[in-house]
């Protein structure tokens, strides 16, 4: 029966705005741009482009041509704020049966899972300083999420969250960190998604979900990685290092890499230097851990000079005019086999990384090999170039006293 | 047995009149007749190129899919491919490098004038011939660079009133640089431009043996005569073979580059510059502000180069004192002004 | 020279007439023949050798015969379910075999970050392992961080080869 009612209320409601909405004309013309501007801003609002008005969320009255009338209190007139936003926007929002209408896979579940998140809970505590639906996805000019201008759209997402988590003075009185959207716009992944606008790279949300932005626990960190990282995340869930990182109650890949602030790994994170991840548990010399983690920072170096080597070769020929592209493609091959083998680290299985950098140097060698061979062409090519300048040079003195003992027979001047 | 072959040769053909003729044939000996071994030695640079350029036909594709792939081929696959191919993009630089000295020479010694205006022109028209030569041949490995450099070169006529759209379009064969453009290049390079060069260049041969060598009009003492047979030819011959050794070693130690394949749908690199001999063109184009005095700044350079260069072909018209065998330090000093123009900004370009 | 027309090379006047400048003059004639035939030799060895076809008879280029450094592919030694690299022109391509045996072609190269792609014959799926990315057997992306599909070539079985050509 709602499911029929509803878009009918709706129909008319849409109509009733075309026919004598007194909202706009009113509000347009109002000089406190606090009044003018939702107005102006609703032209591109989604909810006004499907048919909604200013009483959908205000009630009062959208006929009455008096302002007392319009936003008479008996006709319900509000400015939805805090709880009351979010009840606004859920009365639409929770309703499969009328969403239904607008995009048959619509989700509703959005107001539950706001209700669990650390942000419902604020704001059922009291605590009005909460983000509820308006706080990230605007008020009046709501755009789709999938529009590049929204405030949620992948691109905008850490700045949405940031106006908030980012800023000292909002923040105040609470125990969370403040830096957390440098620190992120510093890592990988904000490079990423804001350096180079790669929409696949996550942001704030695709760890702390969206409505139910909640931070992930510690038993949960590594699913979070996974949903990407999944090689590692399986690796590592597969590995002896699991049990023992959960008996101590260790956050699986934070640990190592840290959250906000996740920098491209590097080599020099095994081994036992100053960088040295492994050494925050490894400390002792005769830990085997601590052998294992030198072993491994070398096995890594000695491939990455190999390929370091191969490819001084091959650019080296390249630059004296051999064709090398055959080897230089199979030294990619040789940085797949480094990529893995770095993969591999996460399953702590000394075999199958030694195994991995084996087979990447045994390439690695191989292009080298075929770089010396195009340089000894050029020798090839240069002493060739020597037999044939004597030959061209016995020739040029032979003309050159042919060209004397003609002169010898000219007649005198 | 040479002088059988000779003899039975002799029934046939008119061998006595030629070396008679060539018997005959001297060459003027004074402090400038250096300057005579230049057209020759760009003579032997064109031949070079004609057996290079026949060898490479062997490999060469002329199609987008196909020319890159071709020449890498040519490149790393065929036994000295690489030197052939080479030894063309070198000879084709060097023979352009004569042309230039050549050409000068001729000016400044006022070689050009009465009788030897038409010889001069032919000279123009080869030296055109050439360039043609050299951009069509640009394009042909259709790598990355060559690519882009084409598409800005005959983006160049677009400026030119009324006929510029046409004339972009008829050297592109169509609106864009694309397979067309390579397959038309290909035949203006390997045919129409020969054939044309050729013809052209016999004509400024056969003036040449008509009129003789031109002695400068400084020289006032009657020059001894060298004969042309076999004195001054072994002389070139020498200038020859080491022309030669200068190939053989720019082309071993400095090979021709192939660079990444043409992809017209990718962004045009930074620093696309022409061949040398464009330079001084390109660059002044590029250093003429957008508009000048409300003209398209862009059409004045072109306007003004074309119209240089026609008063250069018609020079030997416009000099009236060295036609009557006095000296013309006005056109010497327009020579100079010219010289220092090309050299200029063809430097210029190259480090900027 | 052209200086001084007509000196006579200094000493040129020392050599006795008669026999001996013969004999000189035939010595100079032996030296420059034996210059003309190194060079014609220095010109003529790389010329001919320019003109004798190359082992790989022409270029390849819209289409390549699969391969690794071991030599081509072969259909008969090909398992079903598996999947290997090989050079497409200057970049990785991938020959995948499905499991009713068809032969299928795509650019190597992970549309993210350019990691080579691999076949998984447990999920049938082109794989990524930098980042997860995976392609379904069409190529396109289906999960992980790629943007965009992998683009697929053409494979042609022509007897013991098989090509692979861009394009439709």
């Amino acid at each position: 029966m709602r499911a029929i009612l509803l878009p009918a209320i709706l129909l008319l409601l849409a109509g009733a705005a075309r026919a004598g909405d007194s909202c706009v004309p009113c509000h347009e013309g109002l000089q406190d741009p606090r009044l003018s501007a939702p107005v102006k801003a609703s032209a591109s609002d989604i909810h006004f482009r499907r048919g909604l008005n200013c009483s959908s969320c205000h009630a009062g009255d959208g006929t009455a041509s008096r302002k007392e009338d319009a936003h008479s209190a008996a006709k319900g007139f509000r400015v939805p704020r805090g709880a009351a936003a979010v009840e606004s926007c859920a009365k639409c929002h929770s309703d499969a049966a009328f969403m239904k209408n607008f995009d048959p896979a619509a989700r509703t579940d959005q107001e539950a899972q706001y209700r669990g998140s650390h942000h419902g809970q604020k704001l059922a505590a009291g605590d009005d300083k909460a983000a509820t639906c308006v706080s990230c996805h605007g008020n009046h000019g709501v755009l789709p999420v999938k529009d590049p201008s929204s405030p949620v759209y992948p691109l905008n997402v850490p700045a949405t969250c940031g106006r908030c988590h980012g800023s000292a003075e909002y923040m105040k009185g609470r125990k969370i960190p403040v830096d957390v959207l440098a620190k992120y716009e510093g890592s990988v992944h904000g490079k990423a998604l804001l350096g180079r606008g790669d929409v696949g790279a996550p942001a704030c949300n695709s760890c702390h979900g969206n409505h139910g932005a909640t931070p992930p626990e510690i038993a949960s960190v590594a699913n979070v990685c996974g949903t990407c990282h999944s090689e590692q995340a399986d690796l590592f869930r597969t590995s002896k290092k699991k049990a023992n990182f959960d008996e101590n109650g260790i956050a699986e890949c934070v640990f190592c890499h840290s959250h906000h602030d996740i920098a491209p790994p590097t080599d020099a994170m095994l081994g036992t230097g100053e960088k040295s991840v492994c050494l925050q548990c490894h400390q002792d010399e005769d830990d085997a851990g601590f052998v294992a983690a030198r072993k491994w920072e070398a096995g890594f170096r000695s491939l990455v000079g190999k390929l370091e080597d191969a490819t001084h070769v091959l650019e080296k020929a390249e630059r004296a005019g051999m064709e090398v592209s055959d080897p230089l493609f199979r030294l990619s091959e040789a940085r797949d086999h480094l990529t893995q083998a770095r993969v591999l680290i996460h399953a702590y299985d000394a075999g199958k990384v030694v195994e991995k950098l084996a087979a990447g140097e045994a390439v690695a060698v191989a292009a080298r090999g075929d770089g010396e061979m195009a340089l000894s062409e050029i020798d090839y090519r240069r002493r060739g170039l020597y037999v044939s300048l004597f030959a061209i040079g016995l020739l040029a003195v032979g003309i050159w006293f042919k060209i004397r003992d003609l002169d010898r027979k000219l007649p005198p001047a | 047995m040479i002088a059988r072959i000779a003899a039975w040769l002799g029934e046939r053909l008119p061998l006595a009149a030629l070396r008679e003729l060539a018997s005959h044939k001297t060459v003027p000996q004074h402090r400038a007749s250096v300057w005579y071994y230049f057209g020759g030695m760009s003579l032997f640079l064109f031949f070079i190129q004609v057996v290079t350029g026949s060898l490479l036909l062997l490999y060469y594709r002329p199609s987008a899919d196909h020319a890159w792939e071709s020449v890498q081929f040519i490149m790393t696959k065929v036994s000295f491919g690489w030197l052939i191919r080479s030894i063309h993009k070198w000879s084709a630089d060097l023979m352009i490098l004569f042309l230039f000295l050549h050409m000068f020479s001729t000016f400044f010694l006022k070689a050009y004038r009465k009788p030897r205006e038409l010889t001069w022109v032919s000279g123009c028209v080869l030296l055109g011939i050439c360039f043609g030569l050299g951009f069509s041949g640009y394009l042909l490995p259709w790598n990355t660079l060559s690519f882009f450099a084409t598409a800005i070169g005959t983006e160049t006529p677009k400026v030119i009133p009324v006929a510029g759209e046409f004339i972009v379009k008829f050297l592109r064969g169509g609106e864009e640089v694309t397979g067309a453009t390579l397959t038309r290049f290909f035949a203006w390079h390997v045919a129409i431009l020969p054939a044309l060069l050729v013809t052209v260049l016999g004509l400024h041969l056969a003036f040449i043996q008509a009129q003789g060598m031109s002695v400068p009009i400084a020289v006032k003492a009657k020059p001894r005569p060298l004969p042309f047979f076999p004195n001054f030819v072994a002389r070139e011959a020498l200038a020859w073979v080491l022309a030669l050794a200068l190939l053989a070693s720019l082309a071993a130690f400095f090979p021709a580059e192939l660079g990444t394949k043409a992809d017209p749908f990718a962004a045009a690199p930074d620093g696309l510059k022409p061949e040398w001999y464009f330079l001084f063109a390109f660059q002044t184009l590029k250093l003429l502000p957008a508009t000048v005095m409300g003209i398209e700044g862009e059409a004045l350079g072109v306007f003004a180069l074309s119209l240089a260069g026609l008063l250069w072909v018609l020079v030997p018209f416009l000099d009236r004192r060295s036609a009557r065998g006095e000296k013309s330090p006005l056109f010497t000093a327009l020579g100079v002004v010219a010289l220092v123009f090309f050299v200029g900004m063809t430097i210029y370009g190259w480090k900027s | 020279m052209e200086e001084t027309p007509g000196s006579h090379p200094p000493g040129g006047d020392d050599f006795p007439p008669g026999d001996d400048g013969c004999t000189r003059r035939r010595a100079l004639n032996a030296f420059l023949a034996s210059g003309v035939v190194a060079t014609g030799a220095s010109v003529a060895y790389p010329l001919g050798r320019f003109l004798l076809p190359p082992e790989q008879a022409e270029s390849a280029a819209s289409s390549v015969v699969a391969g690794d450094k071991t030599g081509p592919f072969r259909p008969d030694d090909f398992p079903v379910n598996t999947g290997r690299i090989f050079k497409m022109g200057s970049k990785p391509g991938i020959l995948v075999r499905l499991p009713d045996g068809e032969f299928r072609a795509f650019s190597a190269a992970c549309t993210h970050l350019s990691c080579l792609v691999s076949y998984r014959a447990d999920k049938k799926v082109l794989w990524c392992a930098c980042h997860a990315g995976a392609y379904d057997l069409t190529g396109r992306n289906i999960a992980g961080p790629p943007p965009r599909p992998l683009a697929a070539f053409t494979v042609n079985v022509k007897g013991d080869e098989i090509i692979v050509s861009r394009g439709s």
